[in-house]
Parts: C-alpha cells; structure tokens; sequence
C-alpha cells in the first residue's frame, strides 16, 4: 500500500509543476508573429531599403511594440533624409502615445500577478514619449512648418510633466528651446521670448539664438540609456549609460564658419529623473507575492516529505500519515508552482536608437549650403570623430542634424522586446 | 474513498491550479474597417482636437457666420477669403488647420447661397496661369468673358487655435483646455467684422501600468 501511494506521488507533484511551470517562461505575447512574405514585400516597398529590417519588425511584432518599432525605424529613416516615411513612423508613434489607454484588455492583464508588465502596448517612458515629440518637431522644421513644430516640442514637455518629484518635472530644456526656435522662425517673438527663457530657467549654460538667426545645428552623441531589470525578481525597472561615443564638446563647420555646441540635453539625465512610476508598486506587489509564494512552498514541501517519511516509523495509522505526507507535499508544490508562475518582471523594451546626449548652437548664415561638418570630442579619452552632415532649408529657417552613432546600427529586435530579442541580447 | 481516489483528486486540483495560474493571452486577430461618426468620439481618443471637435467648431463657426448681417445680409453680397493662411495653431497639437476651415469653407458656401462671395487666393497662380494663357491668345477666352484682375475681397479669415494642459502627477489624469478663435477682418480697414470661439476641456486618465 505504502509502495503503491510512493510510486503515485512522484508523477502527482510533476503534473502540477508542468501545469504551472507552463506559463513561467515564454508567454504566447513575446513571439513574432509570421507574416506572410507578399505582405511583408508590400509593406516594405517604399521604406528605405537599409531601414527595411526594422521595418520588417514592426509587422511581425505587431501592435504591442507598434510605438517602439515606428520610433527606432522612424529615426532610421530620418536619418537615411526619408523625412516622409520618418514623419509617418512618428505620427503613428505620437497616436499611440496619445491614446488614452481606459479600460484596456492589455493593460489589466499587465497588472495581473502571472503575466508580464510587457504584454502592454508599449508606449514608452516620459524620456522616449518626449523625444519621439523631438523628432516629430524636426521633421516638421525641416519642412518649415514652425506651427506643427512647435505644438510637437510642447507636446513632448508635457510628457516630461510626470516626474514624481516637482524639482525634476517638465525641466526638458531642449524642447523648451527648439519650441522658442519654431516661434522665432515662425515670426511670433513675444512667443519665442517666452520660450527661451523657460529653457534657460531649466538649464543656465544654454546659449539663446539671436534675433537674425536662422540655421539651427544639432548634433546627438552617445548610446541609449538601457534600461535593465533588478531586484531579486528583476521587479524594479534601473538604468544605465549606454556608452558609445559621448561628446563632451561639439564644433560646427558651416561655409568656414566655426561655433561650438552647447549641451542642450543629456537623456539618460532625463530617464533616471523621472522617479517611481506607480507600475513599480505593482511590481512589487507581485514579486512579494512570488517570494511568499516561494517560502510557503518550500515549508510545506519540506513538513510534507517529513511527514511521509515518518509513516514508516507510526505503529497505527502509517497509510494514513504517509497520505497526509503526500498532501502537504503537493500543496507545498503547487505553491512552489504558483511563486514560478508569478512574473513581477519589469518591463525593459526601450528605445536603442536615442543618443546619450544632444548640443545644440544657431547661427546667422544667409545661403546656407547643402552641407556641413561637425566634430564630436571626448578630449583624452578618445581622438576627435568629424562627420558631414546635411543643411535642409524650408521656410525662412535651416536645420542640420547630425550624430557620433548611427541610427541604424541596431539589431531589428529592440531589447527584450520579445523572446527572440531576448534571447539574441543574452547571447551578446 | 479510495486511496487512488483520493490521489486522482489531488493530482486533478494541482492541475487545475497550476492551469489557472496561466491566464490565456489574447492575440486578436484584429477588426475589419468600419466607418465611424465624424462627430463622436472614436474608439481611440486622446485629450486633444478629435473629429468631433473640428464638426463640432465648423458647424458653430458657420451658424454664426450665417447670422452676421455684415457678412450675409449685406446687399451686396460680400468677398471674403477663407483659408488657413492667417490661422496660427499656438497649441501643443500637431493638427492640419486645413481640416477645420475648409469644413467651415465648404458648409458656409453651401448654406450661404449667394449671400457671400468666395475667393481663393490659395489657387490664384493656378488662376494667374490662366490669365495669362487666355491672353496670350494660347486659348480661348472660355464662356465667362475676361477680366481685369482677379477678384478682391472685402474680408478674409484669421484665427488661433490654443491650448493649456495640466497633468496631475498624483493620478496621472491629464486634462486639456483648447480653444479655437476665429475673426474676420476687413481687408481695408482692419476692423474685426465677425468674431467667434469654440472651447472645450477634456481629461483622461491613462491605465496605471503607463503611470
């Protein structure tokens, strides 16, 4: 009899785990989907052909990273000079990121203890919604259309409106200046006025246009900041620089005129400002329930083996305790299986396109010509890098853009976006 | 009961737990096209200016207009232009100002009857183009004669479109006030003949997983 309940409780305690342990790893939401290739041909048609594989991400990862894949294929495209396809990738971002998300089915279901935070549609943090505003602003200054520019500059402030501590909300000095730039070409100076003395009032070391300026250079250096997960269940959501090529000055070349950039905006600065998100008490809800779960488990899986061990030992009832044994074990497992099941990972897609940092200078340039140079340093570290970079002019203002990393040096999966990504990061 | 019994029960409540522990993920397959009403809210909505609120500002606009004596009572029906040109979007909406007054455009004309002229200085190198080619003897004169410039006009339109946001950091609720102001100016003397305002205020609160 003995011999006969030993022999079933081993297959009882596997069939638990292996219904529990089922949803612990790869949820059905983290897998690509296949798209069919006539669709994916058609898709791909007009998109720039070196951005096509992060376009190519964005239908097989679907809505669920519809926001992060049009904002890394969309700055891809901007920087191939695809301000088209570049502008249509970030209004399709900005919609996302403007939806109010009331009454969502992904959204519950994120905050539920046994699927991840990352089955939500992705909308970003307040430091990637706001520069996807960023991009939407220069792209529209370099069609010279100064009123869309500017709502796009104020729309990505209020983004940064959410900081839990009030020193560090809305203090986005880049966009309160480029919003004061899209005034000032826009002619409306009592607006610019007010603008720039907003950026000035959140970062002191900013140098303010002139009245007669007109050509605008950028120039963005450095990595992403990366987001990782930590914690003893990677519950809690940190950030890193993302290292790369990080300027400590700029120097514009423009028609043998030279002027330095001032550092306008440092991201991984705005990223780590931000503070708790009310996500993160979520989150750690779910990874107590985990641990709870966990140590529960591991006391009656412990009382339970004792138990039926010590069946052998009663002189009356031995089936009896040995079958209580047994129970506990199980309960003890299922719990074991319960704390697997529970998922308080921090969701850690993000943007890898960004820069570390963007400087920023104006100028006075009458013909401005199609080209110009910037020279990123990083004195004693690194020798200095120079690249060419294009002037577009559109209205009665010119821009250039330029940056020490390619936007298109990126693998087609964003980080941790799903399985595969994952996996492909790990193997990095 | 049964010792086998009592186990299959066991093993069949661990199961059922462990199965329930997994909740199934929903991939929709997706929704076919449906056509909406321009003047309600759609499926998805922000706190900005929304299908609804460009009908909404257009229809308010245009009866008003309508109601003016100086614009449509006139006896002799007057020019106006009415075109985007002169309205500054201030707001922090990406928006196609196009949208709102070419509604507006379009019903005032329809409603107006003949009360006011329409002219459209946005195509006048369309209609230079024209001219020119009539007179050069390049084509015909058409069926309405010529002319010796384009057409005036007495008024044209000018406006601003604004907005005031504030989030709470508290919740996250974000609330929005837009305001939409249109004039029209007499293009001799610069007196504001017809003035109107559409305003509204929308909040919304996005799901705590994006606070």
């Amino acid at each position: 009899m003995n011999r006969y309940r030993h022999r079933l409780t081993g297959p009882c305690a596997l069939v638990g785990l292996l219904a529990l342990g089922g949803c612990a790893g790869v949820q059905e939401h983290e897998k690509e989907a296949s798209v069919p290739a006539e669709q994916m041909q058609a898709y791909l048609a007009d998109k720039p052909a070196r951005a096509r594989p992060l376009y190519a991400t964005v239908l097989q990862q679907g809505e669920r990273n519809a926001v992060l894949n049009h904002m890394r294929a969309g700055l891809a495209a901007f920087e191939l000079g695809d301000d088209e396809t570049a502008a249509r990738s970030f209004d399709l971002a900005l919609d996302g990121i403007e939806a109010v998300y009331a009454n969502n089915e992904e959204a519950e279901q994120a905050r539920s203890k046994f699927i991840k935070e990352n089955i939500k549609d992705f909308k970003g943090d307040a430091y990637e919604r706001a520069m996807a505003y960023y991009y939407r602003g220069l792209l529209y200054l370099r069609r010279g259309d100064y009123e869309n520019a500017r709502a796009s500059f104020r729309g990505g402030m209020i983004q940064d409106s959410l900081a839990e501590d009030e020193e560090f909300s809305q203090d986005f000095a880049l966009l309160a200046l480029l919003d004061g730039w899209a005034s000032h070409c826009n002619g409306d100076d009592a607006l610019a006025a007010e603008s720039f003395a907003e950026a000035r009032s959140y970062r002191d070391t900013l140098e303010l246009p002139n009245e007669d300026h007109n050509l605008l250079l950028i120039a963005e250096s450095g990595k992403a900041p990366v987001k990782l997960a930590t914690g003893g269940y990677r519950e809690a959501l940190e950030f890193r620089r993302g290292g790369g090529f990080v300027a400590q000055t700029t120097r514009f070349g423009v028609a043998e005129r030279a002027v330095s950039g001032r550092l306008a905006e440092d991201i991984y600065w705005q990223a780590t400002t931000r503070g708790g998100r009310e996500i993160d008490k979520i989150l750690a809800g779910k990874a107590q329930f985990k641990g709870t779960s966990d140590t529960v488990g591991n006391g009656l899986v412990a009382v339970g083996a004792l138990t039926a061990l010590s069946a052998g030992n009663t002189s009356g009832n031995s089936g009896g305790v040995a079958l209580a044994g047994a129970a506990i074990l199980m309960a003890g497992m299922v719990a074991k299986g319960v704390a697997a099941a529970t998922t308080p990972e921090a969701d850690v897609r993000y943007w890898d396109n960004l820069p570390d940092r963007v400087h920023v200078a104006t100028l006075r340039l009458d013909d401005p010509p199609a080209t110009g140079t910037v020279t990123f340093r990083d004195p004693g570290l690194r020798p200095d890098t120079g690249v060419d970079a294009a002037i577009v002019t559109a209205g009665r203002c010119s821009v250039m853009w330029a940056r020490s990393e390619s936007a298109l040096e990126v693998p087609p999966l964003a980080p941790n976006s799903s399985a595969a990504a994952i996996k492909s990061g790990e193997k990095q | 009961m049964m010792p086998s019994v009592k186990i299959s029960i066991v093993v069949g409540m661990t199961a059922a737990l462990g199965l329930s522990a997994c909740q199934s993920v929903d991939n929709a397959a997706g929704r076919a096209t449906v056509y909406e009403d321009v003047g309600a809210p759609g499926r998805v909505s922000g706190v900005g200016i929304e299908s609804q609120d460009i009908v909404a500002t257009s229809d308010k606009m245009m009866r008003d207009m309508l109601a003016n004596p100086t614009l449509a009572g006139a006896a002799t029906p007057p020019r106006v232009i009415l075109d985007a040109a002169y309205v500054n979007n201030e707001s922090m909406q990406r928006i196609n100002k196009n949208l709102i007054v070419d509604r507006l455009r379009v019903g005032l004309q329809r409603a107006a009857a003949g009360r006011m002229i329409f002219v459209s200085r946005e195509n006048a190198e369309m209609v230079e183009t024209e001219r020119e080619l009539k007179r050069a003897g390049y084509v015909d004169t058409a069926t309405s004669g010529l002319t010796r410039a384009q057409a005036g006009a007495d008024y044209r339109l000018a406006g601003r479109i604004n907005s005031q946001q504030g989030l709470d950091r508290g919740d996250g609720t974000a609330s929005r006030y837009s305001q939409v102001t249109f004039e029209m100016i007499d293009l001799e003397s610069g007196v504001i003949v017809w003035t109107d305002m559409y305003e509204f205020k929308k909040s919304a609160q996005d799901d705590v997983v994006y606070r």
